[in-house]
């Protein structure tokens, strides 16, 4: 189903928090302020890479208007964080990784006072020898960033035997693909705001995608149980990923509870740029051997992922990474081998598409150069190894049962762009060449085999008389709160004001688990669909216990619950009268965990989404410039629950892969970042997007299936790259195996003034 | 610590001059603002703690054509607004190219503030290759009177000159482009603005061109002048000397797309491979079609 406005009809809803987000009435935690409030600065290191000698705060404490200063001394429990193993330092005492890293933070009575305390801060460094590239932390005499070395994960999944079988294969293709370092880039900076309130608890206001795991890693930080930590952490101004692990946090916790004063962090985009994670820049070696038929015979993988200073989600990003790296595509003989490795690189972390946009790329580039070299299609290419609906999954795990693979192979052939890449792309100006290119994935949800992915809601009629639901995940723009209300109006048949939503407080909230790897929507889908016939029966049992009327004849619909009387439609009670006989046998609450594979492969995945895409280019060979002027996706991911929504994070997430494609490279030297602002890190604006993205939503699961919608969060940002390289490839001639495209590559010599039509490309045809 | 004491804004220049001159290192003159605050910002520059804004200063933001009995001129306000300067029908009429490079500039919100004079003195600015084929001149006001001095002559000064000063001891007061009131047929005059993405960037590569060809399809004169990112834009002199009534058949365009690459050479050894290709390619690629157009 093409999804827009005309197709959704009334599920077509405006966004709940749409009006004040565009108005800019909408309060951001970031916004926030409050009486007697300070402000709050981190020192960060001068150097990517030093051990500290010494450090001297007194004459910062002297400074009038600062209320306090502090460093690694003044923390009271655990001196580390890190979802995955705590071993980023919350204040540096002996080395620093990065020049992110944190030495001291200071809250004083104005940000001009607390960033002079910053310059009064005195640190002594030894520089130590600088490791700005995931080779060099290999070599044998690199410095170890960390006691055991620098290689945080590896994987080594291997089946068959490709040494052997590389060496029958007709057609062999080895490349090695480079990825960037891309940014998250949201419009909200990190920030936030910390009380510490009467009750000797700690309010924290600050953006993040797992409230509860702020909790818990706030706690160990301040060394006090986690129910003395209130985590308020919604509406975020934009995350992809960026906020989940934690960044102002330990120091706004620390500094407000040793000033017994709210403090407030906001971090300016350098800031921001220095001390946030980005994606984890790969270099991907793969080489890929086929019969004469086009049959993928043999694949030989190798990973190089520069994990920056700290773990964070280095190790799972390597997981995904590898699986990834096989994809939808039936191998018999397989080696992936990765490595995610310590350097002084900043830190990189989680972001959408976690570790698959890389592979991918290198993969369907793999794909489209064994097509070219056997003279097959490419996409016919792609069927001859796509995998069918019982196939185990990449890394040999069971899957749930997915014809999704096929499924967005076959749609994408009624695309637009199908059409019209069968003719010949004419073009009025000789030095604008013009192509199409096409790819495809397969992408999984839910965090994989290994990691606990627990997940819960609770569903009650409150004392306000309205159907409430709340959960522990957070709305960071994705649009979780208009698919809530859709699910709930549709699941209760009833109007806006007779529900309530409630996210991102964890004094109000159950553990939800977090709102990652799109596994959001099928998470609250699950969960209302378990909480739904317990909180029918217990309402309705009321309803008739209080007038009589028999509970299989109630229904719940506009302001209450309603009866057939003599064929018309009666109102029995209203939701605010229940309310008041008592809400206590009113509430059910729920907790299960995210579908995982049965056999324990680490990372593997169960539930996946799948993606077509096509993407049309115009390549400027004057000067190297690449304009998409089309893109076309189709994607299977289940029941489309909120089309806005659903449309809105295919666009979003094909925006960022053009970016990722095109422009975007928080570019280091010597482990320094040199593209500090907006403006020497480029992200596409409104006139850099096509015109037209079309999105076609195959709805379409297995009978049977009990798993409902699929994560659409990631899955429009995964495969576009690979798309326009083929379009570069159709327009050019010219193969790019390194993101973002450089233009040099794509400059031709005056072809206006050849009397050939188009100079310098080969023009795929066949298609 | 540094933090801003005083906004000025003085009524004319003669007062404008005299808080500077109480002031001198610790003030500087402001327009727009947009550019000197990403400076400040990015710590390239100290905010002085007196600033002196020239926006109350009477018709400094004005376009107007001033006729006298040897010569025509559209004098441009040094305070007019990127903005203003886009809409402004005798702008249009007679400096297509600067209007052109104006809309290139930034986003609409800066161009509503930033001024074209703002855009002047930042020495590298987008619309620098428009004025240079326009023969600018520039008006100073030196604090007693106000004088004259080539646009031209004025960035190859700047490139020699510390560019980080922290003040400029003179205020632009206008930019004056000569008006040729009996233009020969065949003119023509183009602008072109790469930049990292397609609005709201620094630019890569600006170039721009005027001139005319004869009746037999010889190029006449032109002028020609190229810049972008950090480069202080020029005039591209060697050139405009090899193009002068020549036929652009295909061999001598690829000739004058090496004399291109060379003279952006000889200003700047440091220039890098994309830029001198590109430059090139486009100026040979705008000649070629204005002669199409013909």
């Amino acid at each position: 189903m093409l999804l827009d406005q005309d197709s959704a009809g009334d599920k077509w809803r405006i966004r709940p928090d749409g009006k004040e987000k565009v108005t800019g009435k909408l309060r951001y935690l970031t916004d926030m302020t409050f009486p007697n409030m300070l402000y709050g600065r981190v020192l960060r290191s001068d150097y990517p890479h030093a051990r500290i000698i010494s450090i001297d705060t007194l004459k910062a404490k002297a400074l009038e208007g600062v209320v306090s200063v502090i460093t690694h001394e003044d923390i009271p429990g655990l001196n580390g964080f890190g979802i995955s193993n705590p071993d980023q330092p919350v204040f540096c005492f002996d080395f620093v990784r990065y020049e992110g890293d944190a030495i001291a933070a200071v809250a004083a009575t104005t940000p001009e006072i607390a960033e002079e305390a910053l310059h009064l801060i005195e640190v002594e460094y030894d520089k130590l020898p600088i490791i700005d590239s995931a080779e060099k932390a290999l070599l044998p005499t690199a410095p170890k960033l960390h006691s055991n070395g620098n290689i945080l994960h590896e994987t080594d999944y291997c089946r068959g035997n490709t040494e052997a079988v590389l060496g029958k294969c007709v057609c062999v293709i080895e490349e090695t693909y480079e990825t960037p370092r891309q940014m998250h880039t949201y419009l909200e900076t990190e920030g936030g705001i910390f009380v510490p309130e009467k009750d000797g608890r700690l309010t924290v206001y600050a953006p993040t995608q797992h409230g509860y795991k702020d909790r818990m890693q706030l706690g160990r930080i301040l060394g006090v149980p986690d129910e003395r930590i209130r985590v308020i952490s919604s509406p975020i101004g934009g995350s992809f990923g960026g906020k989940d692990e934690l960044n102002v946090q330990p120091y706004g916790a620390l500094l407000s509870l040793s000033c017994g004063k709210p403090v407030k962090i906001h971090y300016s985009r350098w800031e921001s740029v220095k001390a946030g994670l980005k994606r984890h820049p790969m270099k991907i070696t793969m080489k890929t051997g086929v019969d004469a038929n086009g049959k993928v015979l043999a694949h030989e993988v190798t990973i190089l992922s520069d994990t920056g200073a700290y773990s964070t989600l280095g190790g799972p990003v390597l997981n995904f990474a590898t699986e990834h790296a096989i994809g939808p595509y039936q191998i018999p003989n397989v080696v992936v081998k990765g490595k995610a490795v310590f350097t002084n690189n900043g830190v990189s972390g989680e972001f959408r598409g976690f570790g698959g946009n890389q592979v991918i790329f290198a993969l369907e580039g793999q794909i489209d150069r064994l097509a070219e070299k056997l003279h097959i299609d490419p996409w016919e290419l792609r069927r001859r190894n796509l995998r069918n609906l019982n196939d185990l999954g990449p890394l040999g795990q069971r899957v749930y049962p997915t014809n999704g693979a096929f499924e967005v192979w076959e749609a994408i052939q009624r695309s637009p762009l199908w059409e019209k890449s069968k003719q010949d792309l004419e073009s009025s100006d000789r030095w604008i060449q013009r192509g199409i290119g096409f790819s495809m994935a397969m992408h999984g949800s839910g965090l994989g085999f290994g990691i606990p992915d627990p997940a819960g809601g609770i569903l009650r009629l409150n004392n306000k008389g309205k159907i409430e639901v709340a959960f522990g995940h957070e709305e960071f723009g994705q649009g979780l709160l208009g698919t809530l209300e859709i699910l709930l109006l549709d699941h209760f048949n009833c109007e806006k004001e007779d529900i309530h939503i409630v996210i991102g407080d964890t004094d109000l909230v159950p553990p939800s688990g977090s709102s990652t790897a799109s596994r959001t929507t099928n998470m609250v889908w699950q969960a209302l669909n378990r909480l739904k016939p317990q909180f029918l029966s217990a309402l309705y049992e009321k309803v008739e216990n209080e007038t009589g009327v028999n509970r299989k004849d109630l229904k719940t619909g506009s302001g209450g619950i309603w009866t057939y009387k003599n064929g018309k439609k009666v109102r029995v009670m209203t939701y605010g009268e229940v309310a008041k006989l008592g809400i206590e046998d009113l509430e059910f609450s729920t907790k299960f965990h995210y579908p995982v594979t049965p056999d324990p492969v680490m990372g593997g995945h169960y539930l996946y989404t799948c993606t077509s895409v096509a993407a049309e280019v115009e390549v400027n060979v004057l000067t190297g410039t690449v304009k998409v002027v089309a893109i076309d996706h189709t994607v299977a991911a289940g029941p489309v629950i909120n089309p806005m929504g659903y449309l809105g994070q295919i666009e979003g997430g094909s925006i960022m892969a053009l970016g990722f494609t095109l422009s975007e490279d928080a570019v280091m030297e010597s482990s320094e970042y040199i593209t500090l602002n907006l403006d020497t890190y480029v992200i596409p604006t409104i006139l850099d997007v096509p015109r037209s993205q079309s999105v076609d939503a195959i709805e379409k699961l297995p009978d049977g299936d009990p798993f409902g919608p699929r994560g659409v969060g990631e899955v429009g940002s995964v495969a576009l790259a690979p798309a326009i390289v083929a379009a570069v490839k159709n327009a050019t001639g010219t193969w790019i195996t390194k993101l973002p495209i450089n233009k040099e590559k794509l400059i031709c010599d005056l072809p206006y003034l050849n009397n050939e039509k188009k100079v310098g490309i080969t023009h795929d045809s066949g298609r | 610590m540094l933090t801003v004491e005083k906004v000025w804004r003085p009524k004319d220049l003669y007062d404008a001059w005299s808080i500077h001159q109480t002031y001198k290192d610790a003030s500087c003159f402001v327009s727009g603002g947009t550019w000197l605050r990403t400076q400040w910002k990015g710590g390239l520059r100290h905010i002085s703690p007196h600033l002196i804004s020239l926006d109350q200063i009477h018709d400094m933001d004005k376009i107007e054509e001033k006729n006298t009995s040897d010569r025509s001129e559209l004098l441009i306000g040094s305070m007019t607004k990127l903005a203003d300067c886009i809409k402004h029908p005798l702008l249009n009429k007679y400096g297509s190219a600067i209007v052109e490079a104006c809309k290139r500039i930034a986003a609409p919100s800066i161009r509503n503030q930033g001024t074209i004079g703002g855009n002047i003195l930042t020495k590298t600015g987008d619309s620098l290759p428009a004025l240079l084929i326009h023969d600018a001149t520039l008006t100073w006001f030196n604090g007693k009177e106000f004088e004259n001095e080539s646009l031209e002559v004025y960035l190859s000064n700047a490139k020699y000159k510390e560019v980080n000063g922290v003040y400029h001891p003179k205020i632009l007061v206008s930019i004056a482009i000569p008006l040729i009131k009996n233009k020969p047929q065949n003119r023509f005059s183009f602008y072109q603005k790469v930049g990292k993405r397609e609005a709201f960037t620094p630019s890569i590569i600006t170039i721009a061109g005027t001139g005319n060809f004869a009746a037999n399809k010889q190029i006449g004169t032109c002028l020609l002048a190229a810049g972008g990112g950090t480069s202080v834009p020029f005039r591209l002199t060697s050139t405009e000397l090899a193009l002068e009534n020549n036929d652009l058949t295909k061999d001598f365009l690829q000739h004058i797309q090496s004399v291109i690459y060379r003279e952006l050479q000889r200003e700047d050894s440091t220039i890098s491979e994309y830029k001198k290709k590109v430059t090139a390619n486009l100026i040979v690629y705008h000649l070629f079609s204005s002669l199409k157009n013909l």
